[in-house]
């Protein structure tokens, strides 16, 4: 069974974040060593920019009639995996804790063009947001981990915290 | 032969006159000299040695160009005599040696000895300095007949025959030998057998032949002696060569793992950044999901919609012929096919089944998240310990790989230097397998004219026996016979028991020393030393240095101390054995600190005099054992022109006394150029 379904809802980042999304993925800055990128797909960097968004309360709101945009392919979301879970639920899982409606009714399939609108903004907000922290580095965290390293660090220090 | 004095002027480091005594005193017979190294202990070992040899010495003159001669004078008894040997070299000249018979009521010169060096040689020959004058270090030129000591040789054999005097008595045998011979012959002329004559002709002939075989034989086996040493010295100078090849197989098979090793931590760094970019998604997502917070529709919505399946309350109105409204259904008509799509067309409850799937999968990654959370920690170590180990690897290997090269780069090319030493091995080894044809050959041949010499004198003898032996001649030849015979048997008898005294005499040392769990063994053919290992039984294959040097000492006080006074006496061999005083430089230097008192204790029981050259932290190591024994004390200073630099001076507790043993008042007015000088002081 399908999570998603084409023509219900896209899944897309901005054209302005491809060498982002692209140098994230396979960390261009360092040697290429074969099955070694940073994360295994676009999809992956998505979700990871999304769940940034959603904890930095940061979107970018979508025009749906963009131009500029690179669709990723919404099959991926079914068969891809993130610590063995189909990327389709960690993004139902994001933007249902966005909403935080217990009933749910964002995770209804009627509403998936809503849920990949919503997805895509909080993925956009997130990508901003690492990019404005990659260039105020100075130009020494050329792959963006760094950005990823200090929030991991800080998300790990909240949590502890929170405890 | 004892020694009293040395008188050292202008020699090497000495400057002016230097004149010291030895200890001569039973009670206290050590003169222990300590200095520095380059203080100028070796060089009194050289003095006198080249007083009494005139060795080649390099630079024998304290400072060549401001004094014009040098000399060394060494005034010592022997059996019963006094004498002063005394060698001079002046500028351009050979060195030239006098020797004086010295008054022993009023110590003046009573007359001077004709062949110095031979008179010299017959107190101390040469070839047995090395037994006397030890340089137990192993670097000067007198160590060199010792480094092979252990390993036994015909020179060993020789030296030691010497010491105790056997080789003396071999040449009265000769002697008598030649005697009887002559006198045979004689005799066979005088008596005009004919038959007695023809046999004496006959051996006359073979004694003529017997003569090159035997130079040829004694020839080979000197070269056989000869190649083998140098053979041992070249396979101990290819075992010293140090080798690049296998520094550089090592650094070969290390750098294709260091390579690896890199590329296996590049790899593991990136699955490091994408472990820890994966856990982003989940630390961020956990801080914002709040305690047991799930979609509840989800929940109602799994109890509540439920996927419809109708087929069979279809199977059972088909059956029928009858829906529950009370409507005819006949297979195939409109109405069957109304009720067949309204109860088993799934596809009204599509969505439901999504969002059910979706909520439980929204579910199953909250789940995982927080199992993701818990394994976080020990899986991130586990990564770094994985990073750490190979980063460790890489950087002990790296640094074993800049030290390799370090060390190829020091020794340099070494392998051409080693293939000529093993070449050279290979050829001496071919020339001693010829000699030892050659040897064999000879002795066979020897043996052979030897049988058939005597063969032929007996059937002489029996020729001339027809005559009266009442003359005076035959009853010469008897004499001179008896005496050759009985010599021979004493010989061998005291050889036998010497070598045993000196076997038990060596073991017994060894054991002092702590040295408990071998025993040695002395060849009888070769006068090689055996090691064994007592507890195994079995020989062992190789000592260290140290041992080396222990075994040594022991042999050398052994063989001394088998040719003391007291030692003849009690023995009574018919050779007299050789006495001398011993000197070692530099000992106990690569002994274990265990066995140098033990040591000590045999030198003092085995010499009747004793002079040690040693380094202040040497003779700290057996001072006790020592210091009731030495009958001298002195302190090699060595005297600079002045402090070049600020270094600390050493001060030194010898002897119980605080000494420097380095001055600077050596300043000469009129010397401007004055160097280093060596001076010994008394210690008192």
């Amino acid at each position: 069974m399908d999570y998603f379904e084409k023509g219900r809802g896209n899944f897309w980042y901005s054209t302005k974040y491809r060498d982002l999304m692209n140098s994230l993925r396979h960390m261009d800055g360092m040697d290429k060593i074969e099955g070694a990128d940073l994360y295994q797909g676009i999809g992956h960097v998505l979700v990871m920019a999304a769940a940034i968004g959603l904890s930095k309360g940061l979107s970018e709101p979508v025009d749906t009639g963009q131009k500029n945009r690179n669709d990723v392919f919404i099959g991926g979301w079914n068969n891809q995996n993130l610590h063995g879970q189909p990327l389709a639920f960690w993004a139902a899982l994001i933007v249902w804790l966005e909403k935080g409606d217990e009933d749910a009714p964002i995770l209804k399939p009627e509403n998936d063009p809503e849920l990949c609108d919503k997805f895509n903004e909080l993925a956009m907000g997130g990508l901003a947001y690492l990019r404005k922290k990659q260039f105020s580095s100075g130009g020494t965290d050329i792959t963006g981990y760094t950005v990823i390293n200090d929030e991991l660090s800080a998300a790990i220090l909240k949590l502890k915290n929170k405890k | 032969m004892k020694f009293s004095n040395i008188i050292i002027t202008n020699f090497r480091s000495y400057y002016g006159e230097n004149k010291f005594e030895f200890a001569e005193d039973e009670s206290q017979p050590v003169t222990m000299v300590v200095g520095n190294n380059g203080g100028g202990k070796s060089s009194l070992m050289r003095a006198i040695q080249w007083c009494l040899y005139g060795e080649d010495i390099k630079e024998i003159k304290h400072n060549e160009s401001k004094v014009p001669t040098c000399e060394v004078a060494i005034n010592f008894s022997h059996e019963n005599n006094l004498y002063r040997a005394h060698r001079r070299i002046t500028s351009g000249q050979d060195s030239f040696l006098r020797l004086l018979k010295i008054d022993k009521k009023d110590g003046r010169e009573s007359g001077e000895i004709g062949e110095p060096q031979l008179t010299i040689n017959g107190f101390l020959p040469i070839e047995l300095k090395s037994w006397f004058f030890y340089e137990a270090e192993g670097s000067g030129a007198a160590s060199a007949n010792h480094h092979n000591l252990l390993d036994g040789n015909r020179y060993s054999k020789d030296a030691l025959r010497k010491i105790q005097g056997f080789t003396k008595i071999d040449q009265l045998i000769e002697d008598l030998d030649k005697i009887h011979k002559d006198k045979a012959r004689a005799r066979v002329k005088q008596g005009e057998n004919l038959e007695a004559q023809h046999f004496q002709e006959q051996i006359d002939k073979l004694e003529i032949k017997l003569e090159p075989i035997l130079a040829t034989k004694i020839s080979a086996d000197d070269d056989i002696t000869r190649y083998s040493e140098k053979i041992e010295d070249l396979q101990e100078k290819y075992r010293n060569t140090p080798s690049t090849k296998p520094l550089q197989e090592e650094m070969d098979r290390l750098n294709p793992q260091i390579n690896s090793a890199n590329t296996r931590l590049l790899l593991k760094q990136k699955k490091q950044k994408s472990f820890l970019a994966d856990h982003l998604v989940i630390f961020l997502i956990k801080q914002l999901i709040t305690k047991n917070q799930t979609p509840k529709q989800h929940k109602e919505g799994v109890q509540l919609i439920r996927s419809p399946d109708n087929t069979d309350l279809y199977s059972e109105i088909k059956a029928n012929g009858e829906c529950i409204c009370g409507t005819t259904i006949i297979p195939g008509s409109s109405e069957d096919d109304k009720v067949r799509k309204f109860l088993t067309d799934k596809s009204k409850d599509k969505d439901k089944n999504i969002f059910n799937s979706r909520a439980r999968g929204v579910e199953t990654v909250m789940s995982t998240i927080d199992l993701q959370v818990e394994k976080f920690e020990k899986e991130r170590i586990e990564i770094k310990d994985d990073i750490d180990d190979i980063e460790s690897d890489i950087k002990t290997n790296s640094a074993r790989v800049a030290q390799l090269g370090l060390d190829i780069e020091k020794i340099g090319n070494t392998e051409s230097k080693i293939k000529k030493i093993r070449d050279n091995i290979n050829d001496l080894t071919s020339l001693q397998t010829a000699a030892n044809a050659t040897s064999a050959k000879a002795s066979n041949k020897v043996t052979d004219i030897r049988e058939s010499i005597a063969d032929l004198t007996r059937q002489r003898d029996m020729a001339d026996n027809n005559r009266t032996m009442t003359d005076s001649l035959t009853s010469f030849i008897k004499k001179i016979g008896s005496i050759k015979e009985y010599v021979e048997k004493k010989q061998k008898q005291d050889e036998v028991v010497a070598l045993t005294t000196l076997m038990i005499d060596l073991n017994e040392a060894v054991k002092k020393t702590s040295f408990a769990n071998i025993q040695c063994k002395i060849d009888s053919d070769t006068y090689a030393v055996r090691v064994f290992d007592t507890t195994t039984g079995e020989e062992k294959p190789a000592l260290n240095d140290g041992d080396k040097e222990l075994i040594k000492t022991c042999l050398v006080a052994c063989v001394v101390g088998q040719a003391s006074k007291k030692s003849q006496a009690k023995n009574k061999y018919l050779a007299q054995a050789t006495s001398a005083p011993i000197i070692i430089d530099a000992p106990f230097t690569k002994m274990d600190v265990d066995y140098i008192s033990g040591c000590v204790s045999v030198l003092l029981e085995k010499t009747e005099q004793l002079i040690l050259l040693s380094l202040p932290a040497d003779y700290k190591k057996y001072e006790d054992e020592v210091f009731s024994k030495l009958g001298k004390k002195y302190a090699v200073v060595r005297a600079d022109r002045g402090p070049r630099n600020t270094e600390d001076i050493t001060k030194y507790k010898l002897f119980k006394k605080d000494i420097d043993l380095v001055t600077f008042d050596n300043v000469d007015e009129h010397d401007a150029e004055s160097v280093t000088q060596s001076r010994i002081v008394e210690v008192k």
